[in-house]
Order: structure tokens, then C-alpha cells, then sequence
């Protein structure tokens, strides 16, 4: 049985000068929607569905813009189909790129890399119950 | 005055039979977009209610109708309204779910505008039942799995002094003997208080999921939209104030207390096995027991 999952994270854009921009990647399974950031402060909802099947399955948002050390990006909230995870999104890792280095439970990505998080499918307690 | 159970056949065709005749799927999800957003359109695009849907609709709502066709129903902790909507459905002359989660009133009461449904949805906690059930002049009281979040002793107490006639309960319960109550303690319990009845289990828990607990005394700063209270207005983590106790209460104190309290047990069913909910991430939901009481003055 496969269950439709949509999954939204709010990302604001921390630019420290006009030439710079960040841009962002969310993945879940095949399922990937990117946006790009220019201005300091920017907020942008990402969002992804896909059919899974029961069991964990990871998101990933992925800092990219290799060599622009003048963004980073925040995660500011997460859905998981339209409801809020509360606690759930500290639990999360952060993988920099350049040095490998993972950290858990962080909510900004200060260099490019990528930020994990499982989702269950299906969610329980969202939706009719 | 005793409760007598009977066991509660599910009876899933006939509950899917009423389901379809008094539920409107098109509405589900109109009401999913008004509370989830754009974001509820996949998981509802092919949506059947599950065996514990129909278990409850059918215990709480389609079972009960004489208590609700005609009423002025109040649906306390309505959560998403479903099971207000259904008891609209099913002839209540008007709907008042009560709810502290913005996310869940305000999506209600623009879905419930918008095609003029008898149904208005409050901000509220359980504490203002006394004052809602009179500016509402509410006949029937559904209380769907309430008991484990609030003062239920107090709200039933609250119940009974009122004018409201009828009281549709959903319980989670513990069995009658879970554990033996030592000798020496229950001969001391019954020489100075009196005959033990049961027991309750208190468990603590965090308001860290959309469903979970309220701490009743930090609900202010609880988010408005999510009622969580994990997240203190500075946007830092307070784990001390999410964190709460439930409550599980056995059958026969729940039975007695009933009793103790003056209802009228009109019907009590329990749950006998646990049904498989392939949506909800336990594996099954729990064993519930159901009452239908009156509220007879004199």
C-alpha cells in the first residue's frame, strides 16, 4: 500500500551582500522541488509529494551554491501534509560538504550541504483519524 | 443504579453503508484545504474512512442519533471537526465544537460559513464548558477521547449540575484487574476510606505533536494555531513547559464514577479487540469504551 505524502519546509534566505544568492533543494524519493534565493530575509515554501510506501523515508534539503561562502539558509518550520511537526524537526542532521563535518539537530545551514530529516509514512495523528 | 457492558460488534459494512449515506466526501476535503492547506490535497484525493473511522463514527455518532438528531450539539476537543461535521449530518439542529487550536477553528468556521452549515467552532478550553453549554443552550455533549487530556472528573461534574440532556462519552480504559491490589493495602484503603473501585495510570508526555497533551498551566503562551508549548515566544525550546501527565483510568472506576455521579447509563459498549489502522502510525488504536447517558434531574 502506498500512501501520498506531502511534505512543505519554510526556508529563509540569509544573504549578506547583493551579489550573492542561495540556492535550496528539497528532495523526497523521486520528488524534488528547488528554488533560489536573492534577497536578504527572503521566505520561500518548498514542497514535495510523493507516494510511499509504509516506513521511514528521508528528506533531504540541500544548500547547494558550492563557493559562495557570503549565504546560508534557515529552516524555519516543516509540514508533513499540511501539519506542523513540532518537535520532530530537531530531529535532523546537517551534512557540510566541503568537510564531511555532520552536526544533529541544527536548523541552519550556514555552508552548503545537505539537511536530513525522516518522515513516517503514513503520518500518524494528521489528517481524518 | 450499576452500568452493564455489552461487547460492541463492529459492524463495518453497515457503518460504511451510513458513512456513505450521511458523509460527503467532497466536503472531507474542502474541509481538509480550509484547516491543511493546499498541502491536504494528496492524502485526500483517494480517501476512504478506515475501520477506526467507521468504529467511531458509528459508536459516537450514527448509534447515538436520537441524542443528537434535533440537539444542539456541543463536540468538546473537536480537533478537525469530523466527527462535529457528522453529527450535523446526522440531524443535530446545531454544532458547537470547542478546540484551543486556531489551525483547526478558524479552517472550520470559514469551511462551515461558506456553505452556511449549522456549525460554528470555538477557540476554547474544556474549563469553559459551564459557560459555553449555557450561551449555547446545548442538548448533547459529545466527549470523544477527551478523558485522557483534561480534568475529566471535573467536566462530568460540570455535566451533571447542567441542563444538558444527553452525554455521549468515548473512553479509553484500563481492564477491570490489571494488578493486584496488595491485601494489607486494600483492607488499610477500605478501614479508612472506603472500598477501593479501581485505579488510574498516569504517564508523562510532551506537547510536541499536534495531537498531544496541553498543560494547563502554561496554556497562554501556547502557539495559538498549533497549541504547541514546546516553543517559548523567543523561539526557544521549553521543554518544561510541553510537559504534561495522562491519564488512563481503569473500567470499573470509570463505571463507578458514572454511577456515583447520577447518570443514566443508557448504553455501554466496549471495544473487545483492537482494530488495525493502516493510516495511523500505531499499528492499532486502543480499546475504547462507549456510553450513552442521560443527565435526568430529580
Amino acid at each position: 500500500m502506498k500512501f501520498p505524502t506531502t511534505v512543505s519546509i519554510v526556508v529563509r534566505a540569509n544573504i549578506k551582500d547583493s551579489q550573492s544568492s542561495a540556492t535550496v533543494q528539497l528532495q523526497l524519493a523521486d520528488q524534488i522541488n528547488q528554488h533560489r534565493f536573492t534577497k536578504e530575509d527572503q521566505q520561500h515554501r518548498l514542497t514535495v509529494t510523493a507516494d510511499l510506501e509504509a516506513g521511514n523515508h528521508p528528506v533531504s534539503l540541500e544548500f547547494l551554491d558550492k563557493g559562495n561562502p557570503r549565504a546560508g539558509v534557515e529552516i524555519q518550520s516543516m509540514y508533513v501534509q499540511g501539519a506542523p511537526v513540532g518537535m520532530h524537526i530537531y530531529q535532523c542532521e546537517y551534512t557540510q560538504q566541503d568537510s564531511g563535518i555532520t552536526e544533529k539537530s541544527h536548523l541552519y545551514m550556514g555552508k552548503p550541504g545537505t539537511w536530513k530529516i525522516n518522515v513516517r509514512a503514513p503520518r500518524g495523528g494528521v489528517g481524518f483519524v | 443504579m450499576s452500568v452493564h457492558r455489552g461487547e460492541v460488534l463492529v459492524l463495518f459494512n453497515n457503518a460504511k453503508q451510513l458513512w456513505d449515506d450521511h458523509i460527503n466526501v467532497e466536503h472531507l476535503r474542502e474541509m481538509a484545504l480550509h484547516i491543511w492547506g493546499e498541502d491536504s490535497r494528496a492524502m485526500m484525493a483517494n480517501f476512504e474512512p478506515t475501520d477506526a473511522i467507521l468504529m467511531k463514527y458509528q459508536n459516537n455518532i450514527a448509534n447515538c442519533e436520537r441524542a443528537i438528531r434535533g440537539n444542539r450539539v456541543l463536540d468538546l476537543g473537536c480537533n478537525n471537526g469530523l466527527y462535529s461535521y457528522a453529527a450535523m449530518r446526522h440531524g443535530a439542529s446545531h454544532v458547537v465544537g470547542v478546540e484551543p487550536r486556531g489551525m483547526f477553528v478558524d479552517g472550520l468556521n470559514a469551511f462551515s460559513r461558506k456553505h452556511n452549515f449549522p456549525m460554528e467552532f470555538c477557540r476554547e478550553y474544556d474549563s469553559a464548558l459551564p459557560e459555553l453549554l449555557k450561551e449555547h443552550k446545548i442538548d448533547t455533549v459529545l466527549m470523544m477521547g477527551m478523558d485522557t487530556f483534561m480534568p475529566w472528573e471535573e467536566r462530568m461534574y460540570d455535566l451533571r449540575r447542567s441542563d444538558v440532556k444527553w452525554i455521549v462519552l468515548q473512553m479509553h480504559s484500563l481492564p477491570k484487574s490489571w494488578m493486584g491490589i496488595d491485601k494489607e493495602i486494600s483492607e488499610k484503603a477500605r478501614a479508612r476510606f472506603g472500598t477501593p473501585v479501581g485505579f488510574s495510570l498516569h504517564y508523562e508526555s510532551h506537547n510536541v505533536d499536534t495531537r498531544a497533551v496541553i498543560n494547563p498551566l502554561h496554556r497562554d503562551e501556547a502557539d495559538p494555531q498549533t497549541g504547541f508549548q514546546h516553543i517559548s515566544p523567543n523561539g526557544e525550546i521549553d521543554l518544561k513547559k510541553s510537559s504534561s501527565f495522562r491519564t488512563l483510568r481503569s473500567k470499573d472506576y470509570i463505571s463507578k464514577f458514572i454511577e456515583y455521579a447520577g447518570f443514566t447509563v443508557e448504553k455501554a459498549l466496549e471495544q473487545n479487540t483492537p482494530v488495525t489502522d493502516p493510516t495511523s502510525m500505531a499499528a492499532t488504536h486502543g480499546l475504547y469504551e462507549w456510553f450513552l447517558l442521560q443527565n435526568k434531574k430529580g
